[in-house]
């Protein structure tokens, strides 16, 4: 994710620089427009707003931040001691703290906004935040009454050309529609709870002079303080891609055989589902199409959720794949990522900054079921995957995905991801055979679009070199007709995918 | 100390253009529309007249005529603030458009005149 640089700045844009931010908002705030950050309590707005006066001062502006509410702002400011963001030697000079609560308890808002005008000519602040907005409204003022203080507030912000943050503790179905109808822009923070996760969003609801991103993004609160990732799939449709190449160049999968049926290798820049029950082969033909990779200089990237890296590492010393070499110099990197930990967008952002930062040419991404358990709305998951692909493809990536199958034997092969099949250029599969009493793999390249490929199956072997491919289909073929043969004498169930019998149903 | 005088008939307007003159070292009364401040410009001597173009009653442009006709206000330093561009043809009167910016009245102030304290 690229945040907008500070010539945007000298563009009538006021940087927030809260990661993601200004991308939301395609640009940062407006200088002197009047915004409402709305949410309960617990969502981030103060975190938030503060974050954004001390980014602002840190950059040479003024900030005045002003409370109306009962809390006072040494137990604010002792909250946010914790975070990065906090520079307590900017507190007092730049960036002022003022309480409001009485005034406005006592004279109004007709007090408060007099205060306010003397703030502004006094201190000449740049970034004005007034917190608790709200209570104005728990003291009894009335809806006409809170747009003349926003209309005032416009009037006071133009003329200075501050810009201006209003935090409020409502949502936009509480919030009143001439509230809604008068600031320039509304962002709203929420809270939401699905299963037992709980998570952040942001929604800018409403942004006058700028192309915001829609919906809901994800927003988390780490210790560099608010960080909003834009959903993946807007985030990427709005990059400039480059043309494709024309050009058609293959990268080998490291397994001699398996680039015979394909014609080389996957063509460079395209997607490849691996698809196989656990232990058929899918993470060892993955790591070997990242020792090929780096063999020709190609940095590579593993990006796992299941293994970690330093059982990736066993698993290659053990075939006597070099990997740990690759992993050394810097040209193959093992990304591991515990399932649940990481949101989808946040995974997005660390695999798309790997492959910009190292210039990355092969990704694996094992497995898909990781992305699928980090996605807050399953639904978005093959939006996210199309993102992705295509964005990968436009820098001419090649990318393996690994996909178990939900049965070890059986007729049927079940993707959890509907629209999968389709998206991926390639799709090569690897099956389990129960012949009598021993177990043996197939592989078959199922699919492999803009190319012609060798469609017979091959008998794959895992050995202490790592994985083989039978040069021919006759050791396939074998295994196939004595399992037919077993079968017509009735010693094995039927449940082949091939129209004879292939595995038996335990 | 010098006194000035802000005519306008937008409320919120008129309390930050005060509020800025004061904090200049002025002292500063208001009205909402050209005859009130006529009326106080012939009772009181001021210093810097800073006027909105358009309002009900008499307008910006009508007291300005109207001061340059007597002789005792015809030398008053007069700011117009407009919402666009207006030609005038007095080169002694500064134009603002608005919406009027802090620094910008006080830099056209400080050109026009100097507050005595």
């Amino acid at each position: 994710m690229t945040n907008p640089t500070d010539q945007d700045a000298l563009d009538g844009r006021l940087l927030t620089h809260v990661p993601g931010l200004d991308v939301l908002l395609d640009g940062g705030l407006v200088h002197g427009g009047v915004y409402l950050l709305m949410g309960y309590p617990g969502t981030g707005k103060t975190t938030l707003s503060n974050q954004v006066c001390f980014s602002h001062v840190e950059r040479g502006g003024r900030a005045v931040y002003v409370t109306l509410l009962a809390e006072t702002h040494a137990r604010m400011l002792r909250n946010l001691e914790a975070f990065d963001f906090f520079r307590p030697e900017a507190i007092g000079s730049s960036l002022i703290y003022l309480g409001a609560y009485m005034v406005l308890q006592e004279k109004g808002l007709g007090g408060l906004l007099q205060m306010l005008r003397q703030v502004i000519v006094d201190e000449r602040p740049t970034l004005l935040v007034i917190d608790g907005i709200s209570s104005a409204q728990a003291l009894g003022a009335s809806d006409v009454a809170l747009k003349e203080f926003v209309a005032e507030l416009q009037v006071m912000a133009d003329m200075s050309g501050c810009t201006t943050l209003l935090a409020a503790t409502m949502t936009s179905e509480q919030a009143s529609a001439p509230e809604h109808s008068i600031v320039d822009g509304l962002i709203e923070l929420t809270l939401k709870r699905q299963s037992q996760r709980t998570f952040r969003e942001i929604e800018v609801l409403k942004f006058r002079g700028a192309n915001h991103f829609l919906g809901c993004h994800h927003l988390e609160i780490a210790r560099s303080g608010v960080i909003i990732r834009p959903r993946t799939e807007l985030l990427l449709a709005r990059r400039p891609h480059a043309p494709s190449a024309t050009e058609m160049r293959r990268a080998p999968t490291g397994v001699p055989n398996l680039d015979t049926l394909l014609g080389g290798g996957f063509l460079t820049g395209s997607s490849t589902m691996l698809l196989g029950f656990a232990g058929s082969g899918k993470t060892m033909l993955s790591l070997h199409f990242l020792d090929a990779g780096a063999r020709a200089g190609e940095a590579g990237l593993h990006f796992g959720f299941y293994e970690s890296p330093d059982r990736l590492l066993e698993a290659a010393d053990a075939v006597r794949l070099p990997l740990r070499k690759h992993v050394e110099s810097g040209l193959v990197d093992l990304v591991w990522q515990p399932a649940l930990k990481y949101e989808l967008d946040a995974l997005g952002d660390a695999l798309l900054a790997n492959v910009a930062r190292r210039n990355v040419k092969r990704v694996v991404i094992d497995g898909l079921d990781g992305l699928r358990q980090a996605a807050v709305y399953p639904e978005r998951v093959i939006r996210f995957i199309t993102a992705l692909v295509n964005e990968l493809r436009s820098l001419d990536v090649t990318l393996i995905f690994t996909e178990e199958t939900l049965k070890l034997f059986g007729p049927e092969v079940e993707l959890r991801i509907p629209g999968m099949s389709a998206l991926v250029e390639n799709i090569i599969l690897l099956e389990y055979l129960d012949v009598g009493s021993e177990l043996r793999r197939l592989l078959s390249v199922v699919k492999q679009r803009a190319s012609g490929y060798d469609t017979s199956v091959r008998e794959l072997c895992i050995t202490d070199n790592g994985i083989t491919l039978a040069e021919d289909a006759h050791s396939a073929r074998d295994i196939l007709l004595g399992l037919e043969k077993l079968a017509a004498g009735g010693a094995v169930n039927p449940g082949s995918s091939r129209g004879g019998v292939r595995g038996r149903s335990r | 100390m010098s006194r000035a005088l802000v005519i306008d008939d937008e409320f919120a307007e008129l309390e930050m253009l005060a509020l800025v003159l004061e904090a200049e070292g002025f002292v500063v009364d208001k009205a909402g529309d050209g005859l009130r401040a006529l009326e106080m410009l012939r009772a009181q001597t001021y210093d810097l007249v800073l006027c909105d173009f358009r309002m009900p009653i008499m307008s910006g442009i009508a007291l300005l005529t109207t001061m340059r006709e007597d002789a005792k206000l015809a030398a008053t330093p007069f700011i117009l603030m407009t919402d666009r561009y207006e030609k005038i043809g007095d080169p002694s009167v500064p134009v603002i458009v608005k919406p009027v910016r802090m620094q910008v009245l006080r830099a056209v102030v400080a050109s026009l005149l100097k507050p005595k304290n």
